[in-house]
């Protein structure tokens, strides 16, 4: 990895004398388009959530709540895009404003379970000893009850609200993520530079926070843009099964669910623009996450 | 060997004991009003009721007490009643684990074949057209939530040829081929990511191995490419898969819940998802610990296997 690096950062320095700050973000910006050019493709569709996201108020030309702006159940149409559903309400714009709700809850357990994981697994994996041996214990539990399982009961206990389904997916991804952070703070522990920063008198928090943690965030970015495909999954699919976002709030499972599957025949429209937008954006979001990985992940360079 | 077996047993002891803390703290943790709601929607509730309701819950025992309680009910095989039928929950469980294994083991078995297969076809036409395609289609596999795919499949035949894959169960005793027929399309659907994880993971695991020295070796005595593939490269390339297969199965287990309740199969999936309809907490709590204590066992077995694909894994 290193030695690689190192001509890699040497090319760049030579070829951009003092580069400003844009010019070098152009630069690898162009120069990941070129080696991924999938992985640039879905980066714009996740640009285009996030803007769909941040700007629903002013892209959607209606509330996602609003009750009988058109006909009720009519069909695709230049003033209601994606028709509308039995209320009346406008599907284009309860699409749109979906997908803040599956960005916030996306974006917002996998930084949350990420941080958590970080800690657990640094703890964990540095110290070993009763805590690591108890904690693992705890991940074995949560992993052998399916995730699905654990979250629906866990959101039966907390009641129904996004936070708390952010809050639940957030804990029980921390607990499978740490396994991972926890093998990458072992492998970092016993390398020469650990050693050496002990023998000089490093102390324990020392080590941890200015030697181990930056060398295992390359695996927490890996983590975060391969796992927040599937907490958007994790979210619609509690959603689709009630347990999730209550109504009326405009998720994408829940659009999915009941009122959806009870009109699909006289308007599947109101089924069918909900699981294409889910779908494009989770297939974003992996190929995304691929790409980054196959950039980022020191054990899979050569594998290309 | 041996040391390790019983330190792996050795630790799933604690692990089973941490699920039934989770069922029995969960249940302790519901709102207050939990039982209210129950009695209101089920029974018109009289004082009697429920005392006993809470009984039956245990919740007149302390939570220490259920704990000690309800794991020595577990292995002597008693998960308590259901609230409402009052069957016992392991007989509920038992009468709806067949279509359940019957939708599994299918999802697995195809999930395992083509998922393996088609990984290491990737693998062997690294950066190819077909790597491509087939790299394209597993992430899309990924990407579609099975819920969707199931709902997708069964609305859009309807809107064009008004057809569709049943809904409706067929026994055995029904229509013997339509009962199994009924499971290829949930099977294929619950199959489909857990076969684009293995893929991936095949494909990577086969790059990593065929560029080591042994594989040279291999082609420099001049053997055939098949057999350097299937048993030299393959059979050291499995082992990441197969450590990755026990989190599949947790995962297909999780997934049966939604395929069976799109497609109207009474397995356990859709037994779970009524009794939270009906909040009848103690068959939840028993399909939470079945499911795990089945996970678990089947870990065990996914890591003892390891001995078996990787002589050199000695572990112990």
């Amino acid at each position: 990895m290193t030695a690689e690096h190192s001509i890699a950062q040497a090319g760049s320095t030579a070829v951009f004398r003092e580069p400003g700050l844009l010019s070098k973000a152009l630069a690898q910006t162009s120069r990941f388009t070129r080696r991924q050019p999938l992985g640039a493709a879905s980066a714009v569709v996740v640009v285009l959530l996030v803007v769909a996201a941040v700007f629903a108020n002013v892209i959607a030309p209606y509330g996602p709540n609003e009750n009988n702006v058109g006909p009720s159940l009519s069909g695709p149409s230049a003033s209601h895009l994606f028709g509308t559903d039995n209320f009346g309400r406008d599907m284009f714009s309860r699409v749109i404003y979906g997908a803040r709700i599956s960005l916030y809850v996306g974006l917002g357990a996998t930084l949350i379970s990420a941080a958590l994981a970080t800690v657990l697994g640094a703890i964990s994996g540095y110290f070993g000893g009763p805590f690591d041996y108890i904690l693992q214990r705890f991940v074995d539990t949560a992993q052998s009850i399916p995730a699905l399982i654990m979250l629906i009961g866990v959101l039966v206990v907390l009641g129904p609200s996004i936070n708390n389904v952010m809050a639940a997916i957030a804990f029980r991804f921390a607990l499978s993520l740490s396994r991972v952070t926890r093998g990458d703070v072992i492998v970092a522990r016993s390398t020469p530079y650990v050693d050496a920063a002990r023998s000089i008198g490093g102390t324990d928090m020392r080590i941890l926070f200015r030697h181990i943690l930056p060398n295992i965030f390359p695996t927490v970015i890996v983590l975060i843009s391969t796992s927040i495909g599937v907490v958007i999954v994790s979210e619609a699919s509690l959603s689709f099964l009630g347990y999730g976002v209550p109504p009326p709030n405009p998720t994408w499972g829940g659009m999915m669910s009941s009122s959806g599957r009870t009109y699909m025949l006289i308007a599947p429209w109101m089924l069918i623009a909900p699981t294409i937008a889910l779908s494009l954006v989770v297939f974003a979001m992996n190929m995304l996450g691929d790409a980054l990985r196959d950039e980022l992940d020191p054990r899979m360079r050569g594998s290309r | 060997m041996s040391r390790y077996l019983a330190a792996r047993i050795l630790a799933l002891v604690p692990a089973m004991f941490l699920l039934v803390v989770f069922v029995v703290v969960l249940v302790r943790l519901l709102p207050g009003n939990a039982i209210d709601i129950m009695l209101q929607e089920q029974v018109k509730g009289t004082g009697t009721q429920r005392a006993e309701i809470e009984k039956r819950m245990g919740l007149d025992r302390s939570i220490p007490e259920e704990i000690v309680h309800y794991s020595f009910g577990a292995i002597r095989g008693d998960l308590g009643e259901s609230l409402w039928s009052q069957q016992p929950v392991t007989t509920l469980i038992v009468s709806r684990l067949p279509v359940t294994l019957k939708l599994g083991v299918l999802a697995l078995g195809l999930a395992i074949v083509t998922g393996i297969a088609i990984g290491v076809l990737s693998a062997v036409r690294q950066n190819g057209p077909l790597d491509f395609l087939l790299r394209s289609i597993s992430i899309l596999g990924l990407s579609i939530p099975n819920f969707a795919l199931a709902t997708l499949v069964i609305v859009m035949p309807l809107i064009w040829w008004g057809w569709s894959p049943s809904v409706i169960y067929t026994t055995q005793g029904d229509n013997f081929i339509g009962h199994y027929t009924q499971f290829v399309i949930p099977g294929v659907i619950l199959g489909l990511s857990s076969s684009a994880t293995l893929m991936r993971i095949t494909r990577t695991s086969m790059l990593e191995v065929t560029r080591q020295d042994y594989i040279r070796t291999a082609r420099a005595k001049g053997l055939a490419e098949l057999r350097i593939i299937v048993r030299h490269a393959l059979r050291n390339a499995l082992i990441p898969v197969v450590s990755l297969l026990g989190l599949q199965i947790a995962a297909l287990v999780g997934g049966t819940v939604i395929i069976e309740t799109v497609f109207g199969l009474p397995g356990i999936g859709r037994l779970l998802v009524t009794s939270l309809g009906i909040r009848d907490y103690p068959v939840i709590q028993g399909i939470t610990v079945m499911t795990g204590v089945s996970v678990m066992l089947t870990n065990l077995i996914v890591d003892l296997s390891y001995n078996w694909i990787d002589p050199r894994a000695k572990v112990g």
